[in-house]
């Protein structure tokens, strides 16, 4: 992510907020996306939940009382928006499964080895995905995972080791990696 | 496949199914809905009809409040009058009173009744 946030807040200071959101939207579009989206797998569920974040941004962001950085608040709140979508997407995935082609090109192995990856990450459970996906995407590191989703080190570091373990179990339950 | 080969690769790999305008549009997007949707307009509009509403609500009570009483009150009954009424009061059987009620109108009696507070919402329905 990339943002001024020295910028931002003197839009906000001078009431510019529109002009505050746009700043914000274009430095952290890309990255909130893929968060989001490796969160909850669907384009247009991370579409929703993208736009969502920030409307929330801009109707609480004059509030913001600048004792954290703005990146840690966008996180958080794209985290607690995408888990709260989640929660409601989870049932009917609990059981579902991935289309996986049977062709033997390499390229293609791969292909579907990347469907069984994004399906396991799509099994883990809340948290351990919004961990997983922080670290491995985001590439936050966990004293700031801690600040965002207001969790131990420790804590989150165990839920990261727990989510991989699963994700490789998943697929070496369907031949995808070996033991 | 190894995991350190799929590990290493999943993070490159491009996201599907995103349209190729998506991130050039997101901003316009996100914007018309605050414009358009309940931010912040909307929330100016809400914020303003309920003081309306507020307003209007203060002013009835107030004028429940303040408007000169009318002198229709049981004490100022004839004795007839106020041993109906009192009947009401004490019994809400209307079938057994109503064939004592005579002159009284029910318009008459309702009056009373509200002139004396009563906010008994069964005796007002049945004297519907």
């Amino acid at each position: 992510m990339s943002i001024d946030e020295a910028q931002i807040r003197r839009l906000i200071a001078e009431g510019d907020l529109e002009a505050a959101l746009r700043k914000i939207i274009q430095g952290t579009k890309v990255t909130l996306y893929q968060i989001i989206r490796k969160m909850s797998v669907d384009h247009y569920l991370a579409d929703d939940i993208l736009q969502e974040v920030y409307i929330k941004v801009f109707r609480h962001i004059p509030k913001f009382e600048w004792n954290s950085a703005l990146t840690t608040w966008l996180y958080r709140i794209t985290i607690n928006e995408t888990m709260g979508q989640i929660k409601k997407e989870a049932r009917r995935k609990e059981s579902g499964d991935v289309e996986v082609d049977k062709a033997e090109d390499a390229s293609v192995d791969f292909e579907n080895a990347m469907k069984h990856f994004d399906h396991a990450v799509s099994l883990l459970p809340e948290r351990q995905r919004a961990v997983f996906v922080m670290k491995y995407y985001g590439e936050s590191s966990f004293r700031e995972m801690a600040e965002i989703l207001d969790q131990s080190e420790g804590g989150l570091k165990a839920n990261y080791h727990h989510a991989v373990q699963k994700i490789k179990a998943h697929l070496k339950s369907k031949e995808i990696i070996s033991s | 496949m190894k995991w350190e080969e799929i590990e290493k690769r999943a993070k490159k790999q491009p996201l599907s199914g995103v349209p190729t305008d998506y991130f050039d549009t997101l901003e316009e997007k996100v914007m018309n809905k605050i414009h358009e949707g309940s931010l912040p307009g909307n929330r100016v509009r809400l914020q303003k009809i309920l003081l309306q509403s507020a307003a209007v609500l203060v002013l009835l009570i107030g004028l429940f409040y303040f408007l000169p009483k009318s002198d229709l009150n049981p004490e100022n009954l004839s004795m007839e009058e106020q041993y109906y009424f009192y009947m009401y009061q004490e019994d809400l059987d209307l079938e057994e009173v109503w064939p004592e009620l005579d002159d009284l109108s029910v318009d008459t009696l309702e009056s009373w009744i509200l002139q004396a507070h009563i906010s008994d919402d069964i005796l007002i329905d049945e004297l519907y």
